[in-house]
C-alpha cells in the first residue's frame, strides 16, 4: 500500500523531477530547503496542480496519469495550507461543522479534537479574528474533521511558539495511530521532521533526492547535531564556548554554517 | 399625473425584472470573465463592456432592427410568440437586459478576481461539491458585490432613455418609462410635471446609491 509518485514538473525556470513511493501508514516527511519545490509537490499530491508528465498513484488508483486526473474532492485528501485559508465570514464552529459535513457517516466529534488542539475557547470567535497560531491549530482540526485519507501538511507550525509546537505534535502523532491516518509533513526544521516523521523524502536544488528512514537522512546530512556543552555563553560580545568532543569537532569544522538544537535562553 | 403613475409603475417594473434576470445569468458570465484564461476573454469583456460607451441609440437602433419582422430573430420571434418585439414591453426587456449587462456583471466579476482561489482550494481539500462552494464560500464572500451589482442594475436601468425611445416608442402602460415621460412633458412645456419627475428620479437614484454605500462602508469596518 502506497502513494508511487514518478512526475516530472516544469513552469518557466522551475523543474521538479521526482520518483519515490511513500508508505500509506504513519506520518512522512518532506525536507530540503526553500524554493526546492516541497509545496509544489504537495500540490501535484493533492491535484490542485498538475505535474507536465508522469504518474500519481495511491493504493493502486490511478489519481494522475497522462490521460486521466482525478479530482481534489475524488482524491478525498486533506491539506494544510501554510496560510490557513479559514474561511473568514465564519465562525470557528461553522468552519469546522462546514468540513464535518462533507463526511456521509462522522466518526470524530468536534469537541474532542477542539481540545486536544486547545481550540474550545474558540469556537464562537469569526475565523479571520485569530492569531496567525490559533488560525493554524483551526485549519488542522478542520482538515482532521473532513476525514481524509491522506492528509497533507505544509509547514503548518510555522506561525507557533515551540511550546505549542509539540503539544500538537504529539496530537498529530496521536490522531495519525489511532484514525490510522497517513500523513506527509513538509518542513524545514529538522527538529519537526526528527520528532514527527517516520520516513522522509530529502530534496535538494541540485535535484538529488533521497528517501528513507528519517533519523538516518537527517544525520547523515548534518541538519541533526547530538547535543553538546555549552561552556561559556557571553551575550555582549555575542560569543558561545562549546565543549566537543573530537568526533563533533570534526562535525563542526566541516559545516559551512552550524545547526544548534538547544533552546535554553 | 396618471399616466405618470403608469410610467413610474412600469419603470419599476421594468428595473425590478431586469434586475433580476441580470441576477441569474450575470454570476456566470462574470465567473468566466474572472477565471477564464482563454484568448477571447478580452473580446467577450469588451462585448459586455460595449453598452457603457456605445450611445443607447445604436444599441436601440440595432435591437429594432433585429426585432423587426424584416430579419430572421424577428421573425423566429414572431412565428413563435406571435406578435413582435417591437414596441412591446418584451422588447423593452431584452434592451434593458443588453443596456444594463456591465452594470451587473463588472462588480461581480471584480468581486471574483478578488476573492481568488485560496479559500476555493482550502474547500476542494475539504471535499465541497460545486454546489456547497457557491452556497457556502463564494456568494457569502462576494455579498457585497451582489448586492452592488443589484443597486447598479436597478439604478441604471431606471434611468433608461435611448434605447426604449428607439425600440419602445411611447406607449403609455407599455413601454412609456419614466425618463420618456418626462420627456413628454419638456416638450409640451409642461415644467411643473417635468419637474416632479426629474426630482423624483434624481433623490431616489442618489438615496439608492448612498444606502448601498453606507451599507458597504459599515461592512467594511466588520
Amino acid at each position: 500500500m502506497s502513494l508511487t509518485i514518478d512526475i516530472h514538473y516544469q513552469k518557466s525556470a522551475f523543474e521538479l523531477r521526482l520518483q519515490c513511493a511513500f508508505p500509506t501508514q504513519g506520518i512522512s516527511g518532506i525536507f530540503g530547503p526553500s524554493g526546492v519545490g516541497k509545496t509544489t509537490l504537495l500540490r501535484c499530491i493533492a491535484g490542485l496542480e498538475h505535474p507536465s508528465s508522469g504518474t500519481i498513484t495511491f493504493n493502486q488508483q490511478p489519481w494522475f496519469t497522462q490521460s486521466a486526473r482525478l479530482t481534489t474532492k475524488m482524491r478525498q485528501v486533506g491539506f494544510v495550507f501554510q496560510d490557513s485559508r479559514l474561511f473568514p465570514h465564519l465562525t470557528v464552529l461553522q468552519n469546522l461543522r462546514l468540513a464535518q459535513q462533507q463526511v456521509t457517516s462522522p466518526s470524530l466529534a468536534i469537541d474532542t479534537l477542539c481540545n486536544d488542539f486547545a481550540i474550545s475557547n474558540l469556537l464562537g470567535q469569526s475565523a479571520n479574528k485569530l492569531s496567525a497560531g490559533q488560525q493554524q491549530r483551526v485549519a488542522i482540526v478542520r482538515s482532521l474533521l473532513a476525514e481524509p485519507k491522506l492528509l497533507l501538511l505544509d509547514e503548518p507550525l510555522a506561525a507557533l511558539d515551540k511550546q505549542s509546537k509539540s503539544e500538537i505534535m504529539l496530537h498529530l502523532t496521536a490522531h495519525s495511530v489511532a484514525q490510522q491516518l497517513s500523513m506527509i509533513y513538509v518542513s524545514h526544521s529538522a527538529l519537526e521532521i526528527a520528532q514527527l516523521c517516520d520516513q522522509l523524502l530529502l530534496l535538494q536544488h541540485s535535484g538529488n533526492t533521497e528517501f528513507g528512514c528519517a533519523n538516518k537522512l537527517l544525520h547523515k546530512h548534518r541538519q541533526l547535531l547530538d547535543q553538546v556543552n555549552v561552556i561559556d555563553r557571553n551575550d555582549q560580545q555575542h560569543q558561545i564556548t562549546l565543549g566537543l568532543s573530537p568526533q563533533q569537532y570534526q562535525q563542526y569544522k566541516e559545516l559551512g554554517h552550524v545547526f544548534i538544537s538547544d533552546d535554553k535562553k | 399625473m396618471s399616466s405618470d403613475l403608469t410610467a413610474l409603475f412600469l419603470t419599476l417594473k421594468l428595473a425590478l425584472l431586469t434586475t433580476v434576470i441580470l441576477l441569474v445569468i450575470s454570476p456566470f458570465i462574470a465567473w468566466w470573465l474572472a477565471k477564464s484564461s482563454s484568448k477571447f476573454r478580452p473580446f467577450f469583456e469588451a462585448l459586455v463592456a460595449l453598452p457603457l460607451v456605445l450611445p443607447p441609440t445604436v444599441l436601440g437602433f440595432y435591437l429594432l432592427l433585429a426585432f423587426s419582422p424584416n430579419y430572421l430573430p424577428g421573425q423566429l420571434w414572431q412565428s413563435i410568440a406571435g406578435s413582435s418585439l417591437a414596441f412591446s414591453f418584451g422588447g423593452l426587456l431584452i434592451g434593458s437586459i443588453i443596456y444594463s449587462l456591465p452594470f451587473v456583471v463588472q462588480p461581480l466579476q471584480a468581486g471574483f478576481v478578488t476573492l481568488g482561489s485560496k479559500e476555493l482550494e482550502a474547500a476542494d481539500t475539504l471535499g465541497l461539491s460545486r454546489w456547497s462552494k457557491i452556497r457556502h464560500i463564494i456568494v457569502p464572500m462576494t455579498k457585497r458585490s451582489f448586492m452592488l451589482a443589484a443597486v447598479m442594475g436597478f439604478a441604471h436601468t431606471l434611468g433608461e432613455f435611448g434605447v426604449v425611445l428607439m425600440i419602445g416608442g411611447n406607449i403609455p402602460g407599455e413601454t412609456q418609462v419614466l425618463a420618456i415621460s418626462l420627456f413628454e412633458h419638456v416638450e409640451a412645456l409642461e415644467y411643473q410635471q417635468a419637474h416632479n419627475i426629474a426630482a423624483g428620479l434624481l433623490i431616489s437614484s442618489l438615496l439608492m446609491l448612498f444606502v448601498i454605500y453606507s451599507v458597504l462602508q459599515k461592512q467594511d469596518r466588520h
